[in-house]
């Protein structure tokens, strides 16, 4: 692989973050963490990540909110948006899906799908 | 010319010349009767008036010309005309007899054709005078006629002014009976109603009957028989009138061979009132019998036709009345009806728990409940006449959204045939959302005349849509997210290879949030269960202070968390299920100790004041922001900054708290000075109140007010007493303590006095007196004394001396069997 990607998790249950890099974890990822939205939008801003795995319920700045911004910021023009929420009503995945959200999935997931969209999204 | 011949008188002292005229005169058809002289002409003109008389001017004795003035002074032969035979020429002599009355001369010798000329244009003259006084007198009785017939459409008259003036028809027709029998010159008179739609005669006006003869003639109405029956039956069959002269006079044969009418009863009856002519005429109603007036007389006799031309007159009159007092009636009460059926609906809709506008073709509000005004913060008087616009920019000031609603409310409108609903949000206060159901208010022609707007408050549906919505997603999510490591996890160490360490950690972490999935559930389904009702804390009397070292012991030892225990030996005891106080304690001293991340000492303390007792959990950790104070308590709400964000939560342990501590009767609330300031959580629990427990007798009792009566009987027999207001209440006293005796009700709430003494032991068995409404057989009493009853009574007025005093002779026996004299 040409160059490693930095990929960010967003997500308050550190357990949760702990499960989506280890789902993840490989040599041509690099892995940043936030545990709320701030510190998210702090890393996005500093690291440009070319994926952000976003929780939609979070402290501060909620997934949502985060994938809006990266879609109005043209810094971030090439960052993909994954939403990773336990919100599973219609309504949220489509309010997901019109705040500029790539993929849209509920928890709990499988790890190994989430892999596949995350593959996918970095390839493109 | 025969019409004029006449009878003519010849006076005349020439027997020649009476011979001459008459032999003329009589081939000529008149009729001629002769006098010799004067005073035999004037006899024979007193005795039978001719039309003419021929008068010989000189006569021995009385003279032509006395004659004349002696039938001219006569007034029954003053109009005869008069006819002077005269040989005279004179002038004078004829002016004397004109002057005295004379109406013609003939000159002597008589020439034939001249005197019958003469005597027919007297004649002539004669019959046109008798025409005149004829035409006179007729007239005369044309204005006697005249007078009584403007009597009687006076009479009319007045009818029609009763009827207009009183559509009351009792009152109709008795003027109508009055009038009649005064204007017919008869005694009696009844009028009565006929209901064809029952078969039933009713009198509702007589004249010159007392009441027992109506209520006499009111009970010998049988219309069972149409074809047979009495005159009033065949009246109203046929619809004929009749008319009896005489009732003593044979019936007239239509009459005669109805069986009702043989035999003498009738005419007995008519006897007793001294009935002699008797009028019978139906009153006509649209073609049908709708009553009779009958008129009676003292003496025999045809009534009048002018008379029955009357009556029938009034039977039109009392139709009219009876039919104006029908419809007067049937209107009285269908408006009647009208109004009541208008007075209970405008209670419903006043009533009703919606609101409701009425608002026509004009979209102008035509009418508005209580409630409608009420949702729009307007009196009634205000709303009402406002077009729907108005109303709608009058209530926008509190509306949400006015122009969506406006438009919504307009174009539904438009529509109201599909009885369209709009919602509505008004603002307030109180915020309300209002589904408003447009419907059609349809008129006789089934053409929509008014639109009737129902306004149902749905602000307590959606509020619970809302919140149940909310709990919904919370609780979604709250269950997903620990699933989501669970579920994770365990895919991965199922697909992929990992080392034992990391295995080791992630297999810790799916059991962690395993058991916080659990702990979240039960959690759940606790306060669910406390929230519907279906688990409520059982309070007794409680000494608080095990409880509390159970909740320390339960919250394990902590060396840098330690919990200081602050509560008094003398404790006063609350009314609290111990159970429940202890999930309290030990949720507070497990937040205690895990919002205190630094360590610190915890307080738990008890105090006591005069009313209430207040248990406190004070930690030194980290402190709550402001904002945070007035959430705390609700449910799955969690402080979130980033010190706490790894201490695991349901988010459930303080809404449990709040919800056991209410139904305690009590409070918890939340003191912090600030993050990083420690946090105090304190509730009250209300003391029991005093209670003795000790006594001489237990009175077992549902009725306080009973109780406390026989309690003051006692008390002035110098007993003390403990009252229990059910059997298991005193089972419970008499577990743990011991009573002198028993005053003991049989109906009681849930356990009957009966079984309390059935299930006492030997050991506690005392003198029971029973005090009850319960009606007992020899065989219960029997059965009841076995077991200790030394006194069965009645309640009464004067029971509780009675009962206290035998309480008192059953103690006083006792004490004398233990310590004999």
């Amino acid at each position: 692989m040409a160059h490693v990607k930095t990929v960010l998790i967003a997500d308050d249950q550190p357990s949760l973050r702990l499960l989506v890099s280890a789902t993840l974890a490989s040599e041509e990822i690099d892995i940043i963490e936030a545990a709320d939205g701030d510190e998210a939008w702090q890393l996005l801003q500093q690291r440009r990540p070319q994926l952000a795995l976003l929780d939609v319920q979070m402290p501060g700045r909620t997934g949502i909110d985060l994938a809006r911004a990266i879609r109005a910021d043209e810094h971030l023009a090439n960052t993909r948006v994954i939403l990773l929420t336990s919100k599973a009503q219609q309504q949220d995945v489509d309010a997901g899906l019109a705040a500029g959200a790539d993929r849209y999935l509920t928890k709990p997931f499988s790890p190994l799908e989430l892999l596949e969209h995350v593959e996918q999204l970095l390839e493109e | 010319m025969s019409e004029l011949q006449g009878k003519v008188l010849v006076i005349d002292d020439n027997p020649t010349n009476l011979e001459i005229v008459v032999a003329q005169l009589g081939r000529n058809g008149y009729q001629v009767t002769t006098a010799g002289n004067g005073a035999d002409g004037l006899a024979a003109a007193a005795q039978d008036p001719p039309d003419v008389i021929l008068l010989d001017a000189v006569m021995g004795g009385m003279d032509g010309y006395e004659v004349c003035r002696r039938l001219k002074a006569d007034p029954s032969t003053q109009v005869i005309p008069v006819v002077f035979l005269t040989a005279l020429h004179e002038q004078a002599d004829k002016i004397r007899a004109l002057n005295l009355g004379a109406s013609d001369f003939l000159t002597k010798p008589v020439d034939r054709a001249e005197l019958l000329a003469r005597v027919r244009t007297l004649l002539q003259v004669k019959s046109l005078h008798d025409g005149l006084a004829e035409s006179a007198s007729a007239q005369r009785v044309l204005v006697a006629r005249l007078t009584e017939t403007v009597d009687r459409l006076k009479g009319l008259g007045e009818m029609s002014r009763a009827i207009s003036s009183n559509l009351d028809l009792d009152h109709v027709l008795a003027a109508i009976v009055t009038r009649a029998v005064q204007l017919s010159g008869a005694d009696y008179g009844t009028a009565a109603e006929f209901d064809s739609s029952n078969n039933t005669l009713t009198y509702r006006a007589s004249y010159g009957l007392s009441p027992e003869q109506v209520r006499d003639l009111q009970s010998q109405v049988d219309l069972r028989r149409p074809d047979d029956g009495g005159i009033i039956s065949y009246v109203l069959h046929t619809r004929q009138m009749v008319h009896l002269p005489d009732v003593e006079a044979q019936m007239p044969p239509e009459l005669a061979t109805r069986r009702a009418l043989y035999g003498h009863d009738r005419q007995e009856r008519w006897r007793r009132v001294g009935t002699r002519a008797f009028l019978a005429l139906p009153l006509m109603h649209d073609a049908e019998p709708a009553g009779v007036l009958v008129i009676q007389r003292k003496t025999p006799g045809e009534f009048a036709p002018e008379t029955i031309q009357l009556l029938l007159a009034f039977a039109s009159q009392s139709s009219i009345a009876i039919q104006n007092a029908r419809l007067f009636k049937q209107l009285k009460e269908r408006s009647e009806a009208v109004e009541r059926e208008r007075q209970t609906l405008a209670a419903v809709m006043a009533g009703m728990s919606d609101g409701l506008l009425v608002v026509d073709p004009e979209s102008v509000v035509r009418y508005c409940n209580d409630r409608a005004a009420e949702f729009f913060s307007q009196p009634v008087s205000v709303l009402l006449g406002l077009n729907i616009d108005e109303l709608m920019s009058a209530a926008g000031q509190t509306m949400l959204e006015p122009s969506e609603s406006f438009s919504r409310l307009r174009s539904a409108m438009q529509e109201v045939a599909q009885r369209p609903a709009v919602e509505l949000t008004l603002s307030g206060p109180p915020r309300r959302d209002l589904l408003a159901m447009l419907f059609p208010i349809t008129g006789v022609q089934g053409v929509a005349r008014e639109t009737g707007i129902l306004l149902h408050d749905v602000t307590s549906e959606h509020d619970l849509a809302r919140t149940k919505d909310e709990l919904i997603s919370v609780v979604s999510h709250e269950l997903r997210t620990p699933l989501a490591s669970v579920v994770g996890f365990a895919e991965l160490l199922l697909k992929r290879d990992y080392g034992e360490e990391q295995r080791r950690e992630f297999l810790h972490l799916m059991y962690e949030e395993g058991r916080r999935l659990t702990a979240l559930i039960n959690d759940f389904l606790d306060l669910q269960r406390m929230e519907s009702g279906r688990q409520t804390v059982h309070l007794r009397p409680l000494d608080l202070r095990p409880v509390m070292e159970r909740a320390v012991q339960a919250a394990g030892e902590d060396p840098e968390r330690p919990i200081v225990l602050i509560a008094p030996d003398d404790l006063p005891e609350v009314d609290g299920d111990p159970d429940r106080l202890l999930q309290v304690f030990t949720n507070l001293l497990s937040n205690a100790r895990k919002y205190s991340p630094g360590g610190g000492q915890i307080r738990f303390e008890a105090v006591a004041y005069e009313r209430s007792l207040r248990v406190e959990v004070e930690d030194h950790g980290l402190g709550l922001p402001e904002d945070a104070i007035p959430r705390l308590f609700q449910k799955f709400y969690r402080v979130d900054n980033s010190d706490r964000r790894s201490i695991a939560g349901t988010g459930l342990g303080l809404a449990i708290c709040k919800q056991i501590v209410a139904e305690h009767g009590g409070r918890i609330s939340v003191k912090s000075s600030g993050l990083g300031q420690g946090s105090t959580f304190s509730l009250t629990l209300s003391i029991s109140k005093p209670n003795p427990t000790k006594g001489d007798v237990l009175i077992v009792e549902d009725d306080v007010g009973f109780a406390r009566l026989l309690e003051a009987e006692l008390a002035a027999l110098g007993l003390s007493a403990v009252r229990a207001p059910s059997a298991e209440a005193a089972l419970e006293q008499l577990a743990v303590e011991h009573f002198k005796a028993i005053a003991l009700d049989l109906i009681l709430p849930q356990m009957s006095g009966e079984e309390m003494l059935a299930r006492l032991t030997n050991g506690s068995r005392v003198p029971v007196v029973i005090a009850t409404v319960k009606e007992l057989g020899a065989q219960e009493r029997r059965e009841l004394e076995t077991r200790g009853a030394v006194g069965i009574l009645m309640k009464g007025p004067d029971v509780a001396p009675r009962a206290a005093a035998l309480l008192s002779a059953a103690l006083n026996q006792e004490k004398e069997q233990l310590h004999p004299s």
